[in-house]
């Protein structure tokens, strides 16, 4: 136990000692752990935040149990008569949702009839207020539409629907809100609503539809009215909003996927840096393996100095690095933003990133330097002791 | 006579340089070395006596023979062993002093108790003081290698040496790398660690005065212990390379002469500056006539 002890001591000691004596290398190598880790924890941090600001907003979402739909606005509005007679049906919502422009920002809109949006949505609103009874030239907006345009409630806004037609019609914005008709499942783009019928007008789509909205009494199985439902529209494309989240879930998880495969990289590359430092290392200190071993230092002893060495750097790197991941972060978040992703992604430690940011930065590092180490552990002393 | 803390017994060493080319480095060598001496090891360079020395501290293996330290066969230990016998044992003091140039000059004489595990570290920093203070070096304890002097790098390696008290010191050329009267000092301290202490000394070196301090001298010559200089010397130089090194030098003359020739009747020399190398080759020629007027010589000529 007591050599045991003192050897770690040797061993802090000699590392201490040898990365204060060779300043730029160990701050390259240091640089090189900082940077993958801070990849990681970086891409991480930002990917858990994505995850959890969807899951938030999934679970925000007006739910609507069930979603007839297209791809195209052909579907007759004069149906929900007909989705409502079915027995389980609470209620039904028509909608057009489709790409657009407000102003300068591109999102969703949606085109939703009045009644809708209190009973149907239950939408509120942040700033300004919900459309009076009758009122036809409104928009409502959510936050970022609002922020980037710079308008003032009550102003006009010009809206346009994109790819399908050129019309623009001005329209007054009168309330802001948070989370937002979530049609295609989730809204992670900006969106807005506007009157059903200034919509359909504006595309000339009169008395036609993209989804139907259905919400199912309790009580009731899921499955049993789709069924009914496929029985009177066999030709109808009907959905569970289930499907739709773990769709989105799927391509969230390919897009962390990716992000792992970029810090999978910047780990190679930070390996290949420590493995590069240590070999110099052991080859630099070749003669000195020698005095050791003439004063009885054995294999073990050189091995422990050497990844002590390694080991001291990679704590030093993967701490540093979860700072500085947890940091840029923000900057990928920024960047996320500026590339368009409309999404306001919260930014929190998380402890467990940063344990994993800090074992890995440990476990790259020993491997890394455990051949050169191993190697130069072997050696003969007397190898060692010729060695200029 | 005391106890025998070392010995060789029938060491032959040959190292393989390549295939077909073999190296006897040392040639049925048998020694003892007594508790409480200074023996000094004398020879000239690649006489073998590094060789030597280094088998003795089991840094090297025999090719064929025993080495005996206290008492214990080591030949044939694994490194794992005899890095432990090196540690508690043995001690080296080598000629280019060895620290390690990123510790203090305490932390370098605690180094060997470190890792023999016997004390903690507070056990080792109070010993190595002590030793620091037995060399005369207290007061630069937690200076680095570089900031000290040759001599007082020797004595930190002396200090070092002594750190797990080894039953003997290997010295490899002590006063090779420093000024003569650090070496004098140096000799001075072995002296008296032997004489108070009754540290063993084994000390290999090529410089006559380190004998001085000696019980005993052994001298080694092509790899062959002798233990007097007159038997050492009887190694006979032969002129047997004489007749090739003439031909050689004749063989270069002609071609001299020839380029000289050349570059004078190309007009790339003077003749005056001609005439001068023309004496130059015929003053070699005359030298090589006189030896070869050695009757000896000339019929060794004949015969070829």
């Amino acid at each position: 136990m007591r050599r045991a002890i003192g050897l770690i001591q040797v061993a802090v000691l000699f590392s201490a000692r040898d990365m204060g004596t060779r300043k730029t290398r160990t701050f390259l190598t240091i640089l090189a752990i900082v940077v993958s880790v801070s990849t990681l924890v970086a891409l991480r941090t930002v990917g858990v935040g994505m995850h959890a600001e969807v899951e938030k907003q999934l679970r925000g979402l007006i739910s609507a149990d069930l979603i007839l739909l297209s791809e195209e606005i052909n579907i007759p509005e004069s149906i929900v008569g007909i989705v409502k007679q079915v027995p389980g049906v609470k209620s039904v919502a028509p909608v057009i949702f489709i790409t657009g422009k407000v102003g300068i920002s591109r999102c969703y809109l949606a085109g939703v009839r009045m009644e809708d949006l209190r009973s149907f949505f239950n939408l509120t609103v942040t700033k300004g207020r919900l459309p009076y009874p009758n009122e036809t030239d409104f928009i409502l907006v959510d936050e970022s539409i609002y922020l980037d345009n710079r308008v003032f409630l009550g102003k006009y806004l010009p809206v346009k629907a994109l790819y399908i037609s050129s019309r623009v019609e001005y329209l007054k914005v009168i309330g802001v809100s948070s989370s937002f008709l979530g049609i295609r499942g989730a809204s992670l783009f900006s969106g807005a609503a506007l009157p059903l019928e200034k919509l359909q007008e504006m595309i000339s789509r009169k008395g036609y539809v993209s989804h139907i909205l259905v919400k199912i009494e309790e009580g009731y199985s899921l499955d049993t009215v789709r069924n009914e439902l496929k029985k009177i529209f066999p030709e109808a494309n009907i959905v569970q909003q289930k499907d739709i989240f773990e769709a989105i879930m799927k391509v969230l998880k390919v897009i962390e996927s990716v992000l792992m495969a970029i810090t999978l990289i910047g780990l190679l590359v930070a390996a290949l840096g420590v493995m590069n430092t240590m070999t110099m290392t052991a080859r630099e200190h070749i003669r000195e393996i020698g005095i050791m071993k003439a004063v009885g230092a054995d294999s073990t002893h050189i091995l422990v100095i050497f990844l002590t060495e390694a080991f001291l750097m990679s704590v030093i790197g993967g701490i540093l690095g979860i700072i500085v991941g947890y940091i840029e972060a923000h900057f990928v978040k920024l960047l996320l933003l500026k590339m368009g992703l409309m999404m306001d992604i919260p930014i929190f430690f998380v402890p467990e990133i940063g344990a994993l940011g800090l074992f890995v930065a440990i476990s790259i590092s020993l491997l890394s330097a455990f051949y050169p180490s191993w190697s130069a552990a072997k050696i003969r002393p007397l190898e060692a002791l010729r060695y200029e | 006579m005391s106890r025998a803390v070392l010995k060789l017994q029938n060491i032959t060493k040959i190292y393989k340089v390549s295939k077909e080319v073999e190296v006897k480095a040392l040639d049925n060598v048998t020694l003892e070395v007594y508790e409480g001496e200074v023996l000094c090891i004398m020879g000239p360079s690649g006489s073998g006596k590094s060789t030597l020395l280094n088998i003795m501290g089991t840094l090297d293996r025999p090719t064929s023979g025993r080495v005996i330290v206290d008492g214990v066969d080591v030949t044939d230990l694994n490194e794992k062993e005899l890095t432990r016998l090196r540690c508690l044992k043995l001690g080296f003091v080598f000629q280019m002093y060895n620290l390690i140039s990123t510790l203090t000059a305490l932390e370098n004489v605690m180094l060997p108790m470190f890792f023999s595990g016997r004390y903690t570290l507070r056990e080792c920093k109070e010993r190595a003081l002590i030793l620091l203070k037995l060399v005369g070096l207290e007061r630069w304890a937690s200076h680095r290698p570089n900031q000290l002097s040759g001599g007082q790098q020797q004595r930190v390696a002396i200090a070092r040496a002594l750190a797990n008290e080894p039953s003997v010191i290997l010295m490899d050329e002590p006063t090779g790398a420093i000024d003569i009267v650090s070496a004098a000092g140096i000799l001075r301290l072995v002296k008296c660690l032997n004489e108070y202490l009754g540290v063993t000394f084994v000390i290999v070196t090529h410089n006559p005065e380190l004998a001085q301090i000696a019980h005993r001298t052994v001298f080694i010559r092509d790899g062959r212990l002798f233990y007097s200089m007159e038997e050492a010397l009887k190694l006979r130089i032969t002129s047997e390379y004489d007749y090739s090194v003439l031909e050689a030098q004749l063989k270069l003359l002609e071609l001299t002469a020839k380029g000289l020739k050349r570059m004078v009747e190309e007009g790339v020399m003077s003749p005056q500056e001609y005439e001068r190398s023309k004496e130059d080759i015929l003053k070699k020629l005359n030298r090589i006539k006189e030896k070869l007027s050695k009757s000896d010589l000339r019929s060794l000529m004949k015969k070829k």
